[in-house]
Formats: C-alpha cells, sequence, structure tokens
C-alpha cells in the first residue's frame, strides 16, 4: 500500500490511524486520565481570552442591567424591611417552640466566565476557587435559585457541574405539599428538568414552587429550584413526573454566588 | 510550524467563541455546531492530514471541556476532519454549493453520533430532537457558508485557488 499511494495520502493514513487508535484507547482508559488537573490548565489559559470576549458582552447589556438592579435593589430595601421585621418574630418563636437556631448563610459571588457541554451547557467555569474558600461540593445559586454544585476547584477559578447535568439528582419537595421526589434532567422526549415523585402525590398543581428538601446533604434546605410546569405519569405509571421550569434563568447566566457549606470536605 | 501555531489560534478561538457567545446562544435553542464548522473549514484548506490533526485537537478539547467521555468527539472529528480533507482533493472547494453540501453532511452526521450517545438512538423518534437536528444543520451550515463568503470577500480572491482568478477571460 506504500508504494501505491501517493507520500502526502500515506502520512494522512497514518495519521488517522494514529488518532482513531488513540481516541479508542482513550475511550477505553479515559476514566484513568487525570482530567482534573487538565481541566485546571485549561481554564487558567482560557479564562483570560474568555473574560475578554464577555467584556464586550457584558458593555451592551451593562446599561439596561443597571436600570434594572437600581429598582431591584430598591425593592429588596423594602423586602429586607419586611424581613427584618419578620425574622425578629420568626426568632421569637423559635424560641417558643425551641426550635434549632439558623443562621444566615454567607455567599461568594461569581462570575460566570464560560459553559461547556455537548450542545446545552451541562457545565459552568466559575471565577472564584481556592483563593476565596470554595470547595467541591458547594452550592452553586443566582438570586433566582438554584443553578448546581461545584465539581472541581482550582487556584483562582472553579467548574461548577449545573441542573443540566444528567448526571446530577437533586433531592427536592413541592412547597406546601410535602411532596418529595428527587429532580433530574432528562433529554427524552426534550431537554426539560423532571420531579420524580410517588404516585400519590395528587396535590400537586401546576405553578406551585419546587425547594431544595435537604435530605440531599449535598444541597441545604429551601433554596428556590423552579415551579411545576406540568404534571404527568411516567411511562411505567408507577411515578408521578412533575416537569418543572426552573427558577433560574439559564439564558441569562451571568452571576451567582457560591454558599460554603459548613463542614463540607467533599472530594469531586 | 506555521501551519500547527495557526491550529492552535483557531482551535483556540472557536473554544472559547464555543462556551461564551454560542453557549449563550444553545442555551436559547440556537445551536451552531462550531466544532464541526471550524473542522470541515479547516479540512477544507488543509487537505486531511492536518484535517484529522484539527479534529482530533478540537475533539479532544471538546471532551476535556465537557467532563465527559475523553475520545468520544476526538474520534468523530478525526474522522470527519480526514473524510473532509480527502474529498477536497476532489471537490471545487470555493463552490458555495459544495461548501453547504458538505457542512450539512458533516453536521447532521455529527449531530446524530453525538445525540447517540446522550439520548440514544431513540431520538430519532423523537420531533424535538428531529427538528433540533435539523435546525443545527441549516444554522451551521449557513452559518459556514456566510463566513467563507466574509472571508473571501476580506482577502478578495477565492480562498481556496481552485478556480483560477482570471477564469473565463480570454487569453
Amino acid at each position: 500500500m506504500g508504494g501505491v499511494l501517493p507520500r502526502a495520502e500515506r502520512r494522512g493514513s497514518a495519521l488517522i490511524a494514529l488518532y482513531v487508535a488513540l481516541s479508542l484507547l482513550l475511550l477505553v482508559v479515559g476514566e484513568r486520565v487525570p482530567q482534573g488537573v487538565l481541566r485546571e490548565a485549561g481554564a487558567w489559559l482560557f479564562a483570560p481570552l474568555d473574560r475578554a470576549v464577555l467584556v464586550l458582552d457584558r458593555a451592551v447589556a451593562a446599561w439596561t442591567e443597571n436600570r434594572q438592579l437600581h429598582e431591584r435593589v430598591a425593592w429588596l430595601e423594602l423586602e429586607n424591611a419586611r424581613l427584618r421585621s419578620a425574622e425578629v418574630e420568626n426568632e421569637r418563636l423559635r424560641g417558643l417552640l425551641e426550635f434549632a437556631h439558623t443562621r444566615g448563610e454567607r455567599l461568594v459571588p461569581a462570575e460566570i466566565i464560560a459553559l461547556s457541554g455537548d450542545a446545552l451547557p451541562s457545565s459552568a467555569t466559575l471565577d472564584v476557587g481556592r483563593n476565596r474558600g470554595v470547595k467541591p461540593g458547594d452550592v452553586v445559586i443566582t438570586r433566582e435559585g438554584l443553578i448546581g454544585r461545584v465539581g472541581e476547584v482550582y487556584g483562582g477559578s472553579s467548574w461548577a457541574v449545573l441542573l443540566t447535568d444528567l448526571n446530577n439528582a437533586v433531592a427536592c419537595e413541592v412547597e406546601s405539599t410535602g411532596v418529595q421526589g428527587v429532580l433530574r434532567f432528562d433529554l427524552r422526549p426534550r431537554p426539560r428538568l423532571v420531579l420524580t415523585v410517588d404516585p400519590f402525590a395528587d396535590t400537586v398543581r401546576v405553578g406551585q414552587r419546587v425547594l431544595t428538601s435537604g435530605l440531599s446533604r449535598r444541597y441545604p434546605r429551601g433554596i428556590p429550584v423552579g415551579e411545576v410546569a406540568r404534571v404527568g405519569r411516567d411511562p411505567g405509571g408507577l411515578t408521578l413526573e412533575l416537569e418543572v421550569t426552573p427558577a433560574a434563568r439559564f439564558t441569562r447566566l451571568r452571576h451567582a454566588f457560591v454558599v460554603p457549606r459548613e463542614g463540607n470536605g467533599e472530594t469531586p | 510550524m506555521k501551519a500547527l501555531r495557526a491550529l492552535i489560534v483557531v482551535a483556540a478561538v472557536v473554544l472559547v467563541l464555543r462556551s461564551t457567545w454560542l453557549a449563550a446562544l444553545a442555551v436559547r435553542g440556537v445551536w451552531v455546531d462550531a466544532a464541526v464548522l471550524a473542522t470541515v473549514l479547516w479540512s477544507l484548506r488543509e487537505r486531511e492530514s492536518w484535517g484529522a490533526t484539527f479534529g482530533f485537537v478540537m475533539g479532544l478539547a471538546t471532551d476535556l471541556d465537557a467532563g465527559r467521555l475523553l475520545g468520544r468527539q476526538a474520534l468523530a472529528l478525526s474522522l470527519l476532519g480526514y473524510a473532509v480533507g480527502r474529498l477536497s482533493g476532489t471537490l471545487v472547494r470555493d463552490s458555495v454549493r459544495t461548501q453547504f453540501a458538505l457542512l450539512a453532511v458533516a453536521t447532521l452526521l455529527h449531530q446524530a453520533y453525538g445525540l447517540s450517545f446522550e439520548v440514544g438512538v431513540a431520538w430519532l423518534s423523537q420531533w424535538f430532537w428531529v427538528r433540533q437536528v435539523m435546525v443545527t444543520t441549516l444554522v451551521t451550515s449557513v452559518a459556514g457558508v456566510l463566513l467563507l463568503g466574509l472571508l473571501r470577500r476580506v482577502r478578495g480572491r477565492p480562498l481556496f485557488d481552485d478556480v483560477p482568478v482570471d477564469a473565463g477571460k480570454a487569453l
């Protein structure tokens, strides 16, 4: 064959054979390759480039966003005042009922500098890492609700697994009904968040809020996840499938907060 | 060495765009298969050896970026780069129809391959995915042809030099 094909074609054939062999080898032993280290190097290398591209994008949106944020701040000031009075009342009532004292959670502001995944983004690169005390397993939220959790932490950045990752599961409950289940991202028949609950959860109505239930140690209780968009039965008829519209706007993921978890020593 | 430098720069630019602007478009439902687009354009220009190399590098980077099975995209894109590179020797690469057809077929194959891993072969019976593959194929092909047209305009002459610049002029 070597004598039949021209030199350039021989080289091409040899290269493709090498790449196919390497790809197949990686498919077999890829799990053993230290992907975290490689991703850390990639994040370090690409973070400045990602930022440069985003600067232009952000500048265009900044003006509008600024006005919206002013409105939001004013509204939150009012809400804050209302919540302060509610907190005082809550503390008093908790004291009366001898409930455990709950602490306010610290939030680490983060910027989402890149999204990645096949077709739909399933992970995000955040601009905070070990330098800000972020640890694997910390929860990532936006002001609207949960978006995922930190999977890997590097020096000045981190890699978060989003709710849209097929391997991510969150223990959730439907607000005020006590109905609990597991929320997953499903691609069939179309991309959607599905909360699988027991078949007797007939008290659930479209529009009710879905929150983290705290049953999973990974997510603290009470973080908004979304709201019920549709109630259906799974193909096998054993469980109810609640389609959930995410609270966080995945089309506008820019700023997020990492919620450091007390005693979180999780390794990726 | 010059080609290697260009390969690294182009691959880096595509990866950055893929994780910023194109990812933002993707969550709005407009998917552009940037990896295929870049691999096809590169292979058209540089033929099979560099086409396969570019596809392999791009595929490996996207595999790593997505945190999925390593080698999956590397295998698909290197084969795609090689095939397009081989074909480019027998095609009129400056023809808009050729470019569109190559991009469409490559995107279609790549999407089908990717979805078979993510959703399973059942995607063929689910209208959402069939429609999404068709839209992605169309958007990617149109974007590729427009990009090549723009580059050709900037350059001021055919990109691939298949057609003589003075074609049709009486000698």
